[in-house]
């Protein structure tokens, strides 16, 4: 694969620079004040069939001591962090992406961090970054979340791709599959240990499937919306993280400490909100009130799928690093409504998970829509089979259980986190490790994930989506396919709980060894993640 | 420091060092007490408290001691914040302060404090609390965000005066989570799969050069909490691991050898270990799984088999989350009732009464059990007088 960036082919971009800003840093965009307008992620879609990009990581501190790294986007009017990637099925996507990190490690990091004890190696530039060995502060690399692509080095491989520090960029380059479902989709670093550090950090964007209207007609015509909900914390190097801060597309939402950020809409308009997790740890239920009268949203997507029928909900759970797609109806004319995270009992040992207020919907009828956009335009088609159809039906090949679980030091981190397969010896996932299950493609299996912790885990498979089709042994009525779904925490008492998913390694393309993990990056950091490999 | 090694050496020579404190329950005049170390957050001022125990082994009457300055609200579960002396001439207890880096002494004859002791002015506990044990003649305390081992002497009367520090480093990085002495050793336990041990016949530790991972670190089970026996033949270790499991090493040579690996079931967490007063016995909390676990020990082998578990105590996630450290009742035989700080709202003492026989044994929490701590919520401590004489 060439070096070198010469041409950006193939851009339409939407929108402009964040207009308000905190506080000017030397090598990251502007992001919004408290109490301003939310306004969409930029915005590149792809042209004849490609999009390409250059993304540079860099890193800043602000004047609060919040640590920014960011995903750096050159438009004609200046940086911008994270754009929104819109792609039909079918489409290539490449982008040279340049690792700018310069963090300064900390003191006694071994001690201060207790991930950074995957930290190894010496700084080798001139190592292939597709088998390098270096994993430290400033190591990075991309995961495609979500994307049903191959684990491959210049697509989507997060064990043995790792980035150091370098003017030359990596090139991305991977197409995506004809028949992925249209949707959500999202793209943020994964190198091992550190994880957590960068996506706290913001670095996190949107993917965006198109084509959505052709399966879910309702969206047709409504205002699209693309919320990133991201997390972050005052000393994320600290044993204790924290204190942290949610935000709503970089926004501060501190409410009632400062002024909420503001959602505009019509008067009773319905819209199509896009809504990704990008938190690091925290579990959304998401509401939208009238007064203290949960609203009820239309879903229509999760995780990137369109679900079957038309759910009708007033709350809706995601886990970190999950999506959910949903039509929302504004306030009428006069009444502010508020969007928020009602809370979630993450456990006896979880990280608090209060209730916060995410933005006011005011409804305007001179709403300041800069960003807020009709749906993408149609796709030529979509393929009459979608990935994963017929997957219910499906007879399992083999059946596997794997379960959470926790060694604890003390009542603060560091804690060694697991996820093991029944049968194997609990093990802190390692670059080196053997694969903890082997399967070949076109094996289709049914996974129990217990959680035997008092604190909540988010299941996620790299590569596949699975239909969960039991909780806690018990059928499910209506099966999603997700990426990622909650584990909830065992209360002390009673059998664990668990969730029974149905894997599906049919497509030849996703042949390779890639990972499993929980989504609360913290823990994946810590240990939480093994390999699987699929042999062709 | 000469001189100064040479009056602690007179004094000492003064002290019956493991005077043979009676059983209080052979012997009902000598006083028996369970003292908590309230380990309040840093910035309130904290307590300890002492209880009354019963000859049925029941908690009662429990005594607020103010100390002062703050703790650490936690921390490492393997950090003994509590120390025992039972001297002829004196009874305390020393109680450590996360905030402040201090020791605290508490005179069991009065049940007041009667001093607070600095360690150096960069010692510190205020992240992980700081553990503490002591071998009648000095006291160590290993300080969780200095990352150092303080040495004090034990004055008469139980005051103390700091001597001096060291920072010792586990091979991965990590810092002290649970340390034990026995005469002239004193062996910690890093929490990184590491463990060491050091001569202490001059007080200040001097390592024995045994620095080395634990058998258990190949499949990432660390030990944290450390025990002796009372032969000093062998050092037990508590695992922090998602299981049962515990190793021992011989030191008979007064160095660490490889460690001898236990799985002994499936409650979950293993970071405090405590031999039963005749050794028989090793105790070990499951912090992850709320429980308690009785195994046999072979003093001559040092073989550890598997032998009894408790259910999930009363109150386990519902009310408290942790686990921290165990004591017995009496100091012989199984110790009778064990004693196990629980962290959490509210926190207490969960009381697990011990029966073994004929190679078989059961543990029984009773029925009083958890009794409340009434003066904090992070409860990671406790202490028995008259202690353990070994």
């Amino acid at each position: 694969m060439g070096h070198g960036f010469k041409f950006i082919s193939g851009l339409l971009i939407v929108g402009s620079a964040f207009l308000t800003a905190s506080a000017q840093l030397p090598s990251c965009p502007l992001r919004p004040a408290p109490g301003s307008v939310v306004l969409d992620p930029t915005s590149l879609s792809s042209q004849n069939g490609a999009l390409s990009l250059a993304l540079t990581m860099h890193n800043a501190a602000d004047s609060s001591g919040f640590n920014h790294y960011c995903l750096n986007y050159e438009t004609a009017n200046g940086l911008v962090e994270a754009p929104t990637l819109r792609l039909n099925p079918g489409d290539t996507l490449t982008i040279d992406f340049t690792n700018q990190l310069n963090v300064p490690v900390p003191a006694n990091a071994a001690l201060k961090y207790p991930m950074s004890r995957m930290s190894h190696g010496v700084d080798s530039p001139t190592a292939s970054p597709c088998e390098n060995t270096v994993m430290n502060f400033n190591t990075t690399n991309l995961h495609f979340h979500g994307l049903n692509i191959p684990p491959a080095c210049h697509q989507d491989d997060v064990i043995n791709t790792l980035i150091q520090p370098s003017p030359t960029p990596f090139r991305y380059q991977f197409q995506i599959p004809a028949n992925e479902p249209p949707g959500m989709y999202w793209y943020h670093p994964h190198p091992h240990g550190f994880s957590a550090l960068q996506v706290n950090g913001g670095a996190a964007g949107a993917i965006i499937i198109n084509g959505i209207e052709k399966i879910k007609p309702q969206v047709a015509g409504l205002t699209e919306r693309v919320f990133l909900l991201r997390q972050q914390f005052l000393d994320p190097f600290s044993w204790i993280p924290g204190p942290y801060q949610l935000t709503v597309n970089f926004q501060p939402a501190t409410s009632p400490k400062t002024a909420p950020p503001v959602i505009q809409m019509k008067p009773g308009e319905k819209q199509f909100w896009r809504v990704a997790n990008t938190t690091t740890q925290a579990f959304m239920s998401l509401q939208l009130l009238f007064g203290e009268v949960a609203q009820s949203f239309e879903i229509i997507s999760l995780d990137g799928v369109p679900v079957t029928g038309d759910p009708m909900v007033t709350s809706i759970d995601i886990p970190p690093a999950g999506r959910a797609e949903f039509i929302v109806t504004g306030p009428p004319a006069g009444t502010t409504a508020s969007f928020v995270n009602a809370g979630f009992d993450t456990g006896p040992v979880g990280n608090a998970n209060n209730y916060q207020l995410l933005a006011n919907v005011v409804p305007t009828t001179t709403a300041s829509m800069e960003q807020a956009r009709p749906l993408a335009p149609p796709t030529p088609s979509l393929p009459v089979t979608q990935r994963f159809s017929g997957l219910a039906a499906m007879k399992p090949n083999v059946q596997r259980k794997l379960f959470f679980s926790e060694a604890a030091v003390g009542t603060n981190p560091p804690v060694n986190f697991f996820i093991t397969v029944e049968g194997q010896q609990p093990r802190l996932f390692e670059k080196t490790d053997s694969p903890a299950i082997v399967t070949k493609v076109g094996a289709v299996e049914d996974w129990t994930i217990e959680n035997r912790t008092s604190e909540e885990h988010a299941f996620h498979m790299h590569q596949i989506h699975f239909l969960v089709v039991a909780l806690d042994g018990v059928p499910v009525t209506n099966p999603t396919l997700q990426d990622t779904i909650n584990v909830p925490y065992w209360s002390g008492k009673g059998p664990y709980h668990s969730v029974t998913m149905r894997m599906d390694f049919r497509d030849p393309n996703i042949a390779g060894t890639f990972v499993y993990h929980c989504h609360v990056l913290f823990h994946e950091d810590g240990g939480m993640m093994a390999k699987i490999r699929v042999d062709p | 420091m000469i001189v100064l090694r040479a009056l602690v050496i007179l004094m000492v020579s003064t002290f019956a060092i493991h005077a043979l404190a009676a059983d209080p329950v052979s012997n009902p005049a000598v006083p028996s007490y369970l003292i908590t170390n309230d380990d309040r957050p840093p910035k309130t001022a904290t307590s300890g408290t002492v209880f009354t125990i019963a000859s049925d082994g029941g908690l009662h009457s429990a005594n607020p001691v103010n100390l002062g300055s703050g703790g650490a609200a936690g921390g490492y579960f393997a950090a003994k914040r509590v120390s025992v002396l039972s001297g002829s001439s004196s009874a305390c207890a020393f109680l450590s302060l996360g905030a402040s880096g201090e020791v605290s002494v508490i005179d069991l004859q009065s049940l007041r404090d009667i001093g607070n002791y600095p360690a150096s002015v960069t010692d510190s506990g205020i992240d992980n609390g700081t553990g503490l044990v002591n071998n009648g003649t000095y006291l160590y305390a290993s300080f969780s965000t200095s990352n150092t081992i303080g040495t004090f002497a034990i004055l008469p009367g139980c005051g103390l005066q700091f001597l001096s520090d060291i920072s010792p480093i586990g091979k991965h990085g990590a810092s002290v989570k649970g340390m034990a002495v026995h005469g002239d050793m004193l062996i910690v336990a890093y929490g990184d799969g590491s463990i060491e041990s050091f001569n202490i016949a001059a007080g200040a530790p001097v390592s024995n050069g045994d620095l080395q991972d634990a058998t258990g670190r190949a499949t990432d089970r660390y030990p944290t909490g450390v025990d002796i026996t009372e032969d000093g033949h062998f050092a037990v270790f508590g695992d922090m691991a998602t299981n049962t499991t515990v190793e021992v090493s011989d030191i008979s040579s007064g160095k660490l050898t490889k460690t001898n690996l236990y799985t002994l079931g499936i409650a979950g967490n293993s970071n405090n270990v405590l031999l039963s007063p005749d050794g028989t016995l090793l105790y070990i909390t499951n912090t992850g799984s709320g429980q308690v676990t009785a195994a046999f020990f072979d003093k001559t082998t040092g073989k550890v088999t598997p032998g009894c578990t408790t259910p999930h105590l009363r109150g386990f996630d519902t009310g408290w989350v942790f686990m921290g450290a165990l004591s017995t009742q009496r100091n012989s035989g199984t110790g009778s009732t064990l004693y196990v700080a629980e962290y959490g709202t509210p926190s207490g003492i969960g009381v697990v009464n011990v029966a073994s026989s004929a190679g078989k044994c059961t543990l029984t929490e009773a029925a009083h059990s958890p009794v409340l701590a009434p003066n904090t919520t992070t409860l990671l401590s406790i202490g028995v007088y008259p202690p353990r004489q070994y």
